[in-house]
């Protein structure tokens, strides 16, 4: 066969398993389609490095209050009038108009906004020893309440409202999983020996996660709300090569969770946090050897596990070695805000050769 | 924050109409593609808005919103370009619309970052160029991308690959002494 394309070479370093098997093996084989492939990534870390940005959080409650109110002041709850089909006619169209009708009505949404800060964007993962009961002491120690249905759960001091933006997507399309989720999945293209290829995919929604406090939370934070936004999550499994139906590795993708607060401060959630009665003195420990709240991703340690810090391809990682068998590595990749685990019943070198593909 | 807005219908009242749900539906799964996209171009969240408001407009029933997703996102980065490439008339509208600039929560979260370098890139950059280096590094697939710019996924390594090749000449030259 020729040599293989540069737009092939390029797909290859996003969506490897689109390109075909042939170019892939091509690339192996030749020389001047890997220095092709090298020219191609470089050129690509360029833009990575240029376009990359703190992806917004937008409070999706409050942007679709805004616009409904403006489409409402604008008497568009009714049909309008088909504008002209250029985008560029009906974009600067939309904009003038909303300026105009908006101007009065958001000076209240403005008061709201203007307190808005982000108080987690992790860019690095940190582990987090678990102990037996952990959970369980530390759920006991906020008091959650069973739940009681509905999307609304109480605790001691206040609300937890959650909202999910769709249902599960379950395929076996790479493309379809990226096309649900909105973000770039990398799998592995070399799978450990006893891992069948051909992954089954499960795209769950993004989700949000609203906590208000109330007054029992104490002065500083009683009236404050936090925002926690997760997902989508790309959740990919292989069965083992003999027994398929029993899931050999998974590979999760997400973009890396966020928070937002209404006033309340990292430092005045974390004292909040380390001050309730209950937590265990080992997970307090924990949660302060975690170091700067805002950009540490916690990677829960369970019992049985050992956690060692490592470096994936160049984003550090944490890799937890289970002693019964089984491994797991986490790493979270800044430059595009993604978080990518790798897990299975496999040896820990194995499970770093293919977080090693995708990080 | 506004978050009775999304829980005020949910109650069953049936007051709004079954195309006002549709849309929010529509706007809370696609309003973040478009804040993504917008920002990948210029600080301005209050584009996305617009663009949710436009599509209303031109779908207004959403009997097809795989298109009208892809619209949306096709508009924010056009749009985007537009903002960018017309700096004089930006700059005299983000004067008229201040007040509505900085009612943007993710203004502020974004206010810290500085990309001027990559965005005189992006401006001088062939417009079909720019479009999918924005769509692609801002999160959509190669078959988002190829469904937003109506051409084949296959196109879309070729096209990303020639647009960053010409980023990276763009921004060496920009920050040529």
């Amino acid at each position: 066969m020729g040599h293989v394309p540069e737009g092939a070479l390029r797909r290859l370093l996003d969506e490897p398993l689109a390109v075909p098997d042939t170019q892939r093996r091509h690339l192996g084989a030749c020389a001047r389609c890997r220095a092709s492939s090298r020219r191609v990534a470089g050129d690509r870390e360029v833009a990575v490095a240029h376009m990359a940005r703190p992806l917004p959080v937008p409070d999706l409650d409050l942007a679709w209050a805004r616009v409904e109110r403006r489409l409402s002041a604008a008497g568009e709850v009714v049909r309008a009038p088909d504008p002209p089909r250029r985008w560029r006619a009906i974009g600067v169209t939309a904009r003038g108009g909303a300026i105009a009708v908006a101007a009065g009505s958001l000076a209240v949404d403005a008061a709201a906004a203007a307190t808005l800060t982000t108080v987690f964007a992790p860019t690095h993962v940190a582990p987090l020893p678990l102990q037996p009961g952990d959970l369980h002491a530390f759920a006991s120690s906020l008091g959650f309440a069973a739940p009681s249905g509905g999307s609304t759960l109480a605790w001691a001091d206040g609300t937890i409202r959650w909202h999910r933006s769709a249902a599960p997507l379950r395929t076996t399309s790479l493309a379809a999983a990226e096309a649900a989720a909105g973000i770039p999945v990398s799998l592995p293209t070399s799978l450990p020996n006893g891992v069948a290829d051909s992954p089954s995919l499960l795209v769950e929604p993004a989700a949000t996660a609203v906590v208000s406090f109330d007054g029992a939370a104490g002065a500083v934070l009683a009236g404050s709300t936090l925002t926690l936004s997760v997902g989508p999550v790309v959740l990919a499994t292989y069965g083992g090569a003999g027994l398929r139906a029993v899931p050999a590795l998974a590979v999760v993708t997400m973009p890396r969770p966020t928070a937002t607060t209404t006033g309340a401060t990292t430092s005045e959630l974390e004292s909040f946090l380390l001050a309730q009665p209950g937590l265990p003195s080992d997970l307090a420990t924990g949660i302060r050897l975690l170091g700067n709240l805002e950009t540490a991703l916690p990677v829960p340690t369970p019992p049985g596990f050992v956690e060692t810090s490592t470096t994936v391809g160049g984003p550090p990682g944490v890799l937890l070695s289970g002693q019964g068998g089984g491994a797991a590595a986490a790493i979270c990749e800044d430059a595009h805000g993604v978080v990518h685990t790798v897990g299975g019943l496999l040896d820990e070198n194995d499970v770093l050769g293919v977080a090693r593909q995708i990080g | 924050m506004g978050m009775h807005a999304s829980h005020a219908h949910g109650d069953g009242s049936g007051s709004r109409s079954g195309r006002d749900l549709r849309f929010e539906a529509f706007f809370r799964a696609h309003y973040p593609a478009a804040v993504r996209i917008a920002w990948s171009v210029v600080r301005d969240s209050q584009l996305a808005q617009d663009v949710m408001i436009a599509v209303r407009r031109r779908f207004p029933d959403l009997a097809d919103g795989r298109s009208a997703g892809a619209w949306v996102r096709v508009a924010a980065v056009h749009l985007g370009l537009n903002s960018l490439r017309g700096e004089r008339r930006r700059d005299v509208r983000q004067r008229r619309s201040l007040p509505l600039a900085a009612a943007g929560p993710e203004e502020i979260v974004i206010a810290r970052e500085e990309q001027a370098a990559v965005r005189d890139a992006l401006a001088r950059l062939p417009g079909h160029s720019a479009t999918v280096l924005v769509l692609r590094h801002s999160g959509l697939s190669y078959a988002e991308v190829a469904e937003a710019m109506g051409v084949r996924a296959g196109h879309v390594g070729t096209m990303l690959r020639r647009a960053e090749a010409a980023l990276a000449k763009e921004v060496d030259r920009g920050t040529r002494p």
